[in-house]
């Protein structure tokens, strides 16, 4: 059973059947995180959408940005279905005088809140959980506006070779205008690995076994397009992840970020209280 | 950066909008006496049409905001014609639920033709400007200036003009106007006309600093109803110092308290508001 979240909630059930592709959001978080924080950045103020990820991204970008000693200058949260105009917040955020800015929401209003914040003044950088995604971004803000952004590098961007066929694949099929999605990605590809763990296990209504054949068909061959080459015993797959930035005006090269040693110290199943 | 004058400026802004949807909610409420939930989905569409005459035809801002408002004033009058009219004798009840009908389905065509993306206006008046610490774009501040200037054109036009004259009497006296021969029907087609052009009017002014959406109304018919049971139902002023009132209280609120309550402070404000007057504040008893 496929549970498409970066929530770990889900693993944590304890039904031993479940598997997630996407990995946790606080890994996701861990690479603007480390990123921002080798830029210079110290003093971070939060906005978040008010909707449940929003709530898990703050409750973790806070736990993850103090223990690496930085502080915490504003913490706002956005109801996406309300508001009206983004002056408000980032008036009283900037006031704080924040390095930078976190933000978690839907694509194109947080290209809003850069835009905004780069008309009310703000020279820092900004660091994006994953529900931003970066190429949507960039439809709706300008280039000069996103630069000194930090956030997880689209799909379409990654340089895996079996991605950029998919992705060109995906291009030829849908237009150049449809973006791929991770969603898309991961579930293209946890089908293959269902499909050959089912081979593998010979069997198609025995869940236990075609659950433990798993680990024996990773990677899937030339449909393993975003890389998974591990699931561990929660039932979380481990594949490729970069992270990108945009600087004087570009898209950066995409920066490789090993999950290993991230998933050795905190475990797949990490949550702050 | 000034906080306090930001947010003044900020709450003068989303003020000037808030009033211009609130006083068309409001004319109608006066005259039909129905509570227009479907106002918010026009000002969504007053939005997508001047941003697809824009972008799409091309056409340039104002003349696009003005063909907005009047195709709006178009579809407010069919509304009535096909909605509101037929239920004039039925139990009030009915309107309420035909208003709450329409807002399902203005917003599924608007889903189905536009579908669900954010649009984003080409770039149009961002100049900045800096003064006294506080920091605004041209386009605030056009969208300030043309809110007053719909603002006074309406108070002209109902005081000035016969069409406005008998609005006016309408919602003193139905009976009245109708005894004076005051054609009432034609009235509540025109008001929910001029009422729906002024929500688009605010959906085609607020468009370019904000994205446009299909779910866009939504919002701004809370507040717009928020605003005009504070000013009174059907009070013209009180539409309008409502909606500076909750813009302010909303951005300087925000500023000094926290920006997760604002909405909070804007129904306190109604709830103590109705608590010392319950007619709101420029309301009549009945």
């Amino acid at each position: 059973m496929h549970g498409y979240t970066d929530n770990v909630a889900v693993i944590k059930q304890g039904n031993k059947l479940v598997v997630k592709a996407p990995m946790s959001m606080a890994f996701y978080n861990s690479g603007p995180v480390d990123i921002g924080w080798q830029r210079g950045y110290r003093k971070a103020a939060l906005l978040c959408g008010s909707h449940e990820a929003g709530k898990m991204a703050e409750k973790l970008f806070l736990a993850q940005w103090k223990d690496k000693g930085g502080e915490i200058v504003e913490v706002a949260s956005i109801d996406f279905k309300s508001v009206t105009d983004f002056y408000p917040y980032l008036t009283k955020a900037l006031s704080k005088n924040p390095d930078c800015i976190y933000l978690y929401g839907p694509s194109e209003p947080s290209a809003m809140i850069v835009s905004q914040a780069r008309e009310l003044g703000f020279k820092g950088g900004f660091l994006l959980g994953s529900q931003c995604k970066m190429d949507e971004m960039a439809k709706i803000a300008p280039m000069e506006a996103l630069n000194d952004t930090v956030g997880v590098c689209p799909v379409g961007m990654m340089p895996l070779p079996l991605m950029q066929k998919y992705n060109a694949s995906h291009k030829a099929k849908f237009g150049e205008d449809a973006i791929p999605t991770s969603e898309s990605a991961f579930n293209y590809e946890v089908m293959y690995i269902f499909a050959e763990a089912m081979k593998k296990a010979g069997t198609v209504t025995d869940p236990y076994k075609i659950r433990k054949a798993i680990n024996d068909v990773l990677p899937v061959g030339d449909h393993a397009i975003r890389g998974m080459y591990k699931v561990t015993s929660e039932g979380q797959f481990i594949s490729g992840y970069f992270a990108i930035q945009i600087l004087d005006g570009k898209f950066t090269d995409p920066i490789n970020i090993d999950p290993g040693p991230w998933y050795e110290k905190y475990g797949a199943t990490w949550m702050p209280e | 950066m000034d906080l306090f004058l930001q947010q003044v400026i900020n709450g003068i802004m989303v003020g000037s909008v808030y009033s211009l949807v609130a006083l068309g909610l409001t004319i109608i409420y006066g005259i039909l006496g129905v509570p227009n939930f479907a106002h918010g989905s026009l000002y969504m569409l007053g939005a997508y049409f001047s941003f697809l005459l824009v972008t799409a035809g091309g056409v340039n801002y104002w003349l696009a905001i003005l063909i907005s408002m009047a195709a709006l004033t178009v579809i407010g009058m069919v509304i009535e014609r096909i909605v509101f009219r037929p239920l004039v004798n039925a139990p009030h009840l009915n309107s309420f639920i035909a208003a709450i009908g329409l807002i399902y389905v203005i917003d599924n065509v608007a889903l189905i033709v536009w579908g669900p993306d954010f649009k984003r206006f080409p770039p149009l008046y961002d100049q900045l400007y800096h003064f006294l610490g506080v920091t605004i774009t041209l386009h605030r501040i056009i969208i300030v200036i043309t809110a007053v200037v719909l603002i006074v054109l309406l108070e002209l036009f109902i005081k000035k003009t016969t069409i406005g004259s008998a609005i006016e009497a309408t919602a003193q006296d139905r009976v009245g106007a109708r005894l004076s021969g005051i054609n009432v029907t034609r009235v509540d087609m025109w008001t929910l006309g001029l009422g729906t052009s002024l929500a688009a009017a605010a959906g085609a002014l607020i468009g370019p600093i904000l994205l446009v959406y299909p779910a866009m109304g939504g919002a701004v018919t809370l507040k717009a109803f928020v605003i005009i049971i504070l000013g009174g139902m059907g009070s013209i002023p009180g539409a309008i110092l409502g909606g500076f009132l909750l813009g302010l209280i909303e951005s300087i609120g925000g500023a000094y308290l926290t920006t997760n309550y604002h909405e909070v402070l804007a129904f306190g404000l109604l709830v103590t508001v109705l608590a010392i007057k319950p007619t709101g504040l420029f309301g009549k008893a009945h």
